[in-house]
């Protein structure tokens, strides 16, 4: 492989909209094309960071842009793992940091913020992620409880989506026991 | 450590051993409700995350335009309701996730899916109740 000039990959989801399109990776950069002329370029300069992990669709290879924007490409086998580390190792110098997921269904854990993320993280392991930066209130419904709201009744379903396809979430009701501990520096991740 | 009689103690549960057990149907980034493991699982931003039946306390469902927003509810300690003040926990100083709303306008399915998850739930506490007679 180490001679070709890009991988693509097909049936490729990018974000969480329902087209599926091309994902592809060369030596200038990586890339996306999928229905409704959607293309997305992301040129090697920008490239961060890219981590693994297990999605709704599939696998999922999140590309951390220098901006600190984040692309998830959705759809991949667990399989596409090795054959793009070794491509994004020889076109880019980066290596995959893989993110093992919880399934557990457990409803306790631990919240951490990673950037504009809320990551809520079972026995170290990520349960859901929450974009604070889509986040249009937060408030404190009771004693101990920390409510954050996404979508307001009212809304419209995101552009693209017939609002029969898909299952939104609103908001998230959060129970914080005890005080508020002091803050200490962050731990390991 | 003391007489143990009325000390409830915590039952571990486990939704799936590994994500490779999730139902295939999660790809559809909707609600799905998997009977096998007593297990409710839900789209957030892309990722299917399960939710045990035992975290459930409750789950409602409301009309709002042509919208349906169900409610789900979880257990969790501090929550007012007598009987349950027994409730054992197995590490109440964790952050825990109290409720969760979710919306759809495909109102057919969202009652298909409240009633399947008020099912599961009922049974569960018809399990949890026998086994408990069964231990006396």
């Amino acid at each position: 492989m180490s001679d070709k000039k890009n991988i693509d990959f097909n049936s490729i989801y990018c974000g969480l909209q329902p087209d599926l399109g091309r994902f592809r990776l060369s030596q200038n950069g990586l890339g996306w094309k999928g229905g409704r002329d959607r293309t997305i370029i992301v040129g090697i300069d920008e490239l961060k960071k890219m981590c693994w992990t297990r999605a709704a669709r599939g696998f999922e290879l999140r590309v951390l842009k220098k901006d600190n924007t984040v692309l998830k490409f959705d759809g991949f086998k667990s399989d596409d793992l090795d054959e793009l580390k070794e491509a994004i190792k020889i076109f880019y110098k980066l290596p995959i940091e893989v993110k093992e997921v919880s399934v557990k269904g457990w409803n306790w854990g631990k919240a951490d913020f990673q950037g504009s993320n809320l990551n809520f993280n079972v026995t170290n392991k990520t349960m859901f992620e929450l974009p604070l930066a889509q986040a249009i209130a937060t408030n404190k419904p009771g004693k101990n409880e920390v409510a954050i709201n996404f979508v307001d009744p009212g809304q419209p379903a995101p552009d693209g989506i017939n609002p029969k396809d898909i299952d939104e979430l609103m908001d998230v009701t959060f129970y914080i026991p005890g005080t508020v501990a002091k803050e200490t520096t962050n731990g390991e991740d | 450590n003391d007489d143990g009689e009325q000390k409830a103690v915590f039952r571990k549960f486990e939704s799936y051993r590994s994500e490779a057990k999730l139902p295939r149907e999660v790809r559809g980034l909707k609600i799905v409700v998997d009977k096998k493991h007593d297990s409710i699982i839900l789209p957030i931003y892309g990722m299917a995350v399960p939710f045990h039946i035992s975290t459930l306390k409750n789950a409602s469902k409301s009309d709002e335009g042509d919208f349906v927003m169900l409610r789900l509810n979880f257990l969790t300690p501090g929550q007012a309701g007598g009987k349950r003040e027994d409730m054992p926990f197995d590490d109440p100083n964790a952050t825990f996730v109290r409720a969760l709303t979710f919306r759809s306008a495909d109102t057919y399915r969202m009652a298909e899916i409240y009633r399947s998850i008020t099912d599961m739930k009922k049974e569960a506490t018809k399990k949890e109740t026998e086994r408990r007679e069964m231990a006396d």
